[in-house]
């Protein structure tokens, strides 16, 4: 039988960026931790097997504790609570004055982690969920000078790159000729969310990594 | 570095085989980009594609030592890959081939990172929307360049069934790319022909 050819073309199109660094040996270590283990339907499965009842009857009694719990205190503090956990990750972008953000962030959630030199730290910048808070981000981020935010942030831009290192989706961010020079956080539509800035002071461009489900878009 | 390993496959399989983590270790390092690629381009979804990549690493992991040499390494690899791409597609069906089209793409001003993101997102609907046997077997031609022979191994179907699949595959991903594959392409004008469907 005669074969076509490989259309390169093609297959461009479908080439796909190597993993970085850290994913490969991530799921290399893992993949050889597993076969370290063994097969799961050794041995050992019926011994952890005999467990699973005992810790499903656990969590029963500790659904039950909770609930009667709950009912005895009106069934209001976990609304309250989650509703206050949202208004601590909000938002400079959404405030009502409609000013840009400013790469300010939550200056009593305590000293951010260790900082990589040479990407700068843009803070929480809020909630990105709606187009005119992105359009204003957006703007700010991408025109004007650039600079660190002067406010402690809730996670360092190492723990951001992390971040952007470990989601699959954000496999263009992650290319060799891709210079990022920013990155901070954001919630969209109530996900935490990476943004990330790229490019060089007179060209920059700004993309939002949603983390779970992963994905990446510009801003 | 396991990257800078000089061993070819056939010592370090025959190493590994006989127990060796580290000649395992390098094995795995080098062909995990290709089993990635494979399962990206077959799952389509990033993050169901890394479960896959695990899923497969931790087979040839577990497999290596009763991988008997009657198939290449590398055959018996995108085998296993395309296995565990498939597996994950069935356990996540609902979760795959979600991606709508775009009409937000950046405009010709737009940055290459830009530009680079949505070409991205355009390949994975363009995938999305053509039927996995088609797809499979065009990716391990046009991606990973099997010849029919490798393929139809990998597949286990006859040779020229791959042929058919290749060429109804590659018509397919013409007409939903179409100009990003070139002027002469994309002149695929339906989905019936192929029995393409959405999914």
């Amino acid at each position: 039988m005669t074969e076509d050819a490989r259309d390169d073309q093609l297959g461009e199109a479908l080439a796909v960026p190597p993993l970085d660094d850290i994913t490969r040996r991530r799921l290399v270590r893992n993949a050889l931790d597993a076969a370290a283990d063994g097969d799961p339907a050794d041995a050992e499965a019926p011994e952890r097997r005999s467990w699973v009842p005992l810790a499903a009857a656990a969590v029963v009694i500790l659904l039950v504790v909770v609930g009667f719990v709950a009912l005895g205190q009106g069934g209001d503090g976990s609304s309250s609570d989650t509703a206050a956990r949202k208004a601590d990750r909000v938002p400079t972008a959404e405030t009502p004055t409609g000013q840009a953000p400013t790469a300010a962030a939550d200056s009593s959630s305590g000293a951010a982690a260790s900082l990589v030199p040479g990407i700068l730290d843009l803070g929480d910048l809020g909630n990105l969920s709606s187009a005119r808070s992105r359009d204003r981000t957006r703007a700010a981020l991408t025109t004007g000078p650039l600079t660190d935010s002067e406010a402690a942030t809730t996670r360092s831009n190492e723990q951001l790159l992390q971040d952007v290192a470990d989601a699959a989706c954000a496999e263009p961010l992650r290319a060799e000729s891709t210079a990022v020079v920013g990155v901070g956080s954001a919630t969209v539509d109530g996900e935490d969310a990476v943004v990330v800035v790229t490019g060089t002071a007179g060209a920059r461009a700004a993309f939002v990594l949603v983390l779970q489900p992963c994905a990446l878009s510009p801003l | 570095m396991p990257r800078a390993h000089d061993d070819s496959d056939e010592t370090l399989v025959e190493r590994a085989s006989a127990g060796d983590r580290r000649a395992l270790e390098f094995l795995l390092d080098r062909h995990a980009d290709r089993v990635h690629a494979i399962c990206r381009r077959i799952v389509g979804d990033p993050e169901d594609t890394l479960d896959a990549t695990q899923e497969a690493l931790i087979a040839v992991a577990r497999g290596i030592t009763r991988f008997d040499g009657r198939a290449a390494f590398t055959t018996w690899l995108h085998r296993i890959a395309t296995n565990a791409a498939l597996d994950e597609l069935r356990r996540r069906k609902r979760r795959v081939l979600t991606t709508a089209p775009r009409d937000d793409l950046p405009d010709a001003g737009a940055s290459t990172v830009e530009q680079r993101v949505a070409a991205k997102l355009d390949v994975d609907a363009a995938l999305a929307q053509v039927p996995e046997d088609f797809r499979v077997a065009v990716v391990l031609r046009d991606l990973c360049d099997l010849d029919y022979p490798e393929i139809a191994e990998v597949l286990g179907v006859p040779a020229g069934t791959v042929k058919s699949r290749i060429s109804r595959g590659r018509q397919a991903l013409a007409g939903l790319l179409g100009p990003a594959l070139g002027p002469a392409r994309g002149n695929w004008d339906g989905a019936t022909d192929v029995g393409v469907s959405s999914d």
